[in-house]
């Protein structure tokens, strides 16, 4: 065997080659193949040549496809003056990484959707959050079809690349649309090929979307019932729902489902409560010659602890008859039980205006209540303009302070059993009568005043020392004034904290 | 607000005689407790209901409907309850009520 002086001899080289696991096309100095190894025989059939891209500098990497495989291709300086391509079939590879970017967009996708549709519990946002998440990943254009409100017409919202859009449909068109009735009725989606996307009518994309190649109608599985629907649409020429996307678009409708009908199922109990908490609003107090009435009511902040404080003035040939009460509980039960004892009160005064009478009679009524637990605490006055004389009645409820025009504060003698607690029906009450002279003013409130939680520790009761000793500084101010201060007085001891119902109400002389 | 949390103890100090000792705050959130344990307190064996209230920071009127709900629920049964402690704040509360002259109530307290 010769010596070699520049370059190893051709048997070396197609040793070291042939051994590569890689495929290898070595190359001389003028670029003519020298060495094709087994490995690269094996990958490329054909002529390997026309895979080799002289135009890259040695070390550069690239990659090209071989019919329905990919090759990844180096350039390497090989020893001296050859030139070698090392060949590497990454088909598999590649498509495991395709499929790991897809999976990791499916959760990054799924992780969104979650993140954006549980950030409100309204009807309408949710379902926009559900076409904008839609467009894009999943389609060109998304169109959530809600539940039909009532029996004519439901609601739409779509997201494209004309924007948000919304509007409502008859309900009978949704038959227009293949398998949209269907899922609205709540029926298993239908794959993507079963649907002829031709038949979509107009309105269902938005203008200039251009003809539509791929159509998928998806149910919104809602809390037992159907929340709605998903049609998802794709151009003509675009790709269709493969499996993955129509599994992935059926775990999202899941949740977006899931989404809407909680926000309808909590925009229906706020609407109730909204309702109830009406009731319970204080109506405006009537304008009566020599006399100031004033009011205040806050109520607790919670939606869900509507409280059952309440108070009414009702209008009486003799004069007006103010009320407050406060009822047992809290909740929807709650208002609805203050409204049976405002109304029970409207229809009795009709017969009665003793507050004394009044009171046995409520109680009475409480005790045949087919509710439970239907306890009232409740003041009756029942006024005099002209004498400026007040008869009341006090049950279960503390008793109304006077203040008098030169700022001396009494507790008025009136006390009373609870309404509505003690089965026999007896109640025991000692009503009081009492004569505002001009200048004095008399103070309804309930407990969530003198039981307000605060002061420097945050938990010591307000008391009705503090509410007397802060009534006492209001001598000679308008009701209005008076019941505004000792509102803001109560509410700087609450300095922010949770309260319960609180209600005032002053009634004063001025004349 | 910090709440106190809502505490029932029950003894027999006599077999006949049931002592439930309330603490804490006795309130919406809290009354349910006791209201559901009411129907097992009724014993054949009870002729006395003892309620010590000493502990109890706070009663709403959902407190007290629960008492006087006890206070029924021992009367169809029958035994008597008794209220053998409280505070100054709630003899008040059953003052403003008029429950003080329904309830039985320690002497010391009213």
């Amino acid at each position: 065997m010769d010596s070699v002086t520049h370059a190893p001899s051709t048997e070396v080289l197609r040793a070291i080659v042939e051994a590569a696991a890689d495929g290898v096309v070595l190359c001389d100095a003028d670029g003519a193949v020298v060495l094709v190894n087994a490995a690269a025989r094996e990958m490329v059939p054909g002529d390997v040549i026309s895979l080799l891209d002289r135009a890259r500098e040695p070390g550069e990497t690239y990659e090209t496809a071989l019919g329905d495989r990919l090759l990844r291709v180096r350039r390497e300086i090989f020893g001296i003056v050859h030139q070698a391509w090392y060949l590497r079939d990454v088909t598999n590879e590649t498509a495991r990484a395709d499929a790991l970017r897809a999976e990791r967009e499916r959760t990054q996708f799924l992780v969104e959707a979650g993140r954006r549709l549980s950030a409100s519990l309204n009807t309408r946002r949710c379902a926009r959050a559900t076409a904008e998440l839609a467009t894009g990943l999943l389609a060109d254009a998304a169109m959530v079809v809600l539940p039909p409100g009532g029996l004519r017409r439901t609601a739409w919202l779509r997201s494209s690349d004309a924007g948000l859009e919304e509007g409502d449909i008859p309900v009978a068109h949704a038959d227009q649309v293949p398998g949209l009735a269907e899922a609205l009725a709540g029926f298993p989606p239908v794959p993507s090929r079963w649907l002829d996307p031709h038949q979509a009518p107009e309105w269902l994309l938005p203008a200039g979307f251009g003809p539509v190649g791929h159509l998928l109608v998806t149910p919104l599985p809602g809390n037992g019932v159907p929340a709605g629907a998903l049609v998802l649409a794709r151009r003509e020429g675009g790709a269709g729902f493969d499996d993955e996307t129509e599994t992935l678009v059926r775990v999202f409708a899941a949740r977006a489902g899931a989404a809407i009908s909680a926000a309808v199922l909590y925009q229906e109990q706020s609407a109730t409560n909204a309702i109830l908490a009406g009731d319970l609003r204080p109506p405006p107090l009537p304008v009566v010659e020599g006399l100031e009435l004033a009011g205040s009511l806050r109520s607790a902040q919670q939606t869900a602890l509507i409280g059952g404080d309440f108070y009414d003035a009702l209008p009486t040939p003799d004069g007006p008859l103010v009320t407050l009460g406060d009822v047992c509980g809290k909740g929807p039960r709650a208002a609805v039980l203050a409204g049976q004892v405002r109304h029970s009160l409207r229809a009795l005064l009709l017969l009665e205006r003793d507050p004394e009478q009044l009171m046995h009679l409520i109680n009475k009524a409480l005790l045949s209540s087919y509710t439970p637990r239907s306890h009232v605490t409740l003041v009756l006055a029942a006024i005099h303009p002209g004498e400026g004389v007040i008869d009341l009645a006090v049950a279960g409820h503390p008793a109304p302070l006077l203040l008098r025009a030169d700022g001396a504060v009494e507790e008025v003698d009136a006390r009373g059993t609870l309404l509505g607690a003690i089965k026999s029906g007896a109640i025991s009450l000692r009503t009081a009568s009492i004569e505002l002279a001009p200048g004095d003013l008399l103070l309804l409130y309930s407990d969530g005043i003198t039981e307000a939680f605060g002061g420097p520790t945050g938990r010591e009761m307000y008391g009705s020392d503090r509410l007397k000793t802060a009534l006492a500084t209001c001598a000679g101010m308008p009701a209005t004034a008076v019941v505004e201060r000792l509102e803001q007085l109560n509410s700087d001891w609450l300095a922010g904290g949770v309260f319960d119902d609180r209600a005032l109400l002053a009634i004063r002389r001025s004349r | 607000m910090e709440t106190a949390p809502f505490l029932i103890e029950i003894e027999n100090p006599e077999p006949d005689t049931t002592r439930l000792t309330l603490s804490g705050d006795f309130d919406y959130t809290t009354s349910a407790d006791l209201a559901a344990m009411t129907p097992t307190l009724m014993t054949s064996a009870l002729r006395v209901l003892e309620v010590d209230l000493t502990g109890v920071t706070f009663i709403d009127s959902s407190g007290l409907a629960t008492l006087i709900h006890l206070y029924h629920a021992a009367e169809e049964h029958p035994a008597e309850m008794r209220f053998v402690g409280m505070t100054p704040y709630i003899a008040h509360l059953f003052e403003v009520t008029a429950l003080d002259q329904v309830f039985n109530l320690p002497t010391s307290a009213a």
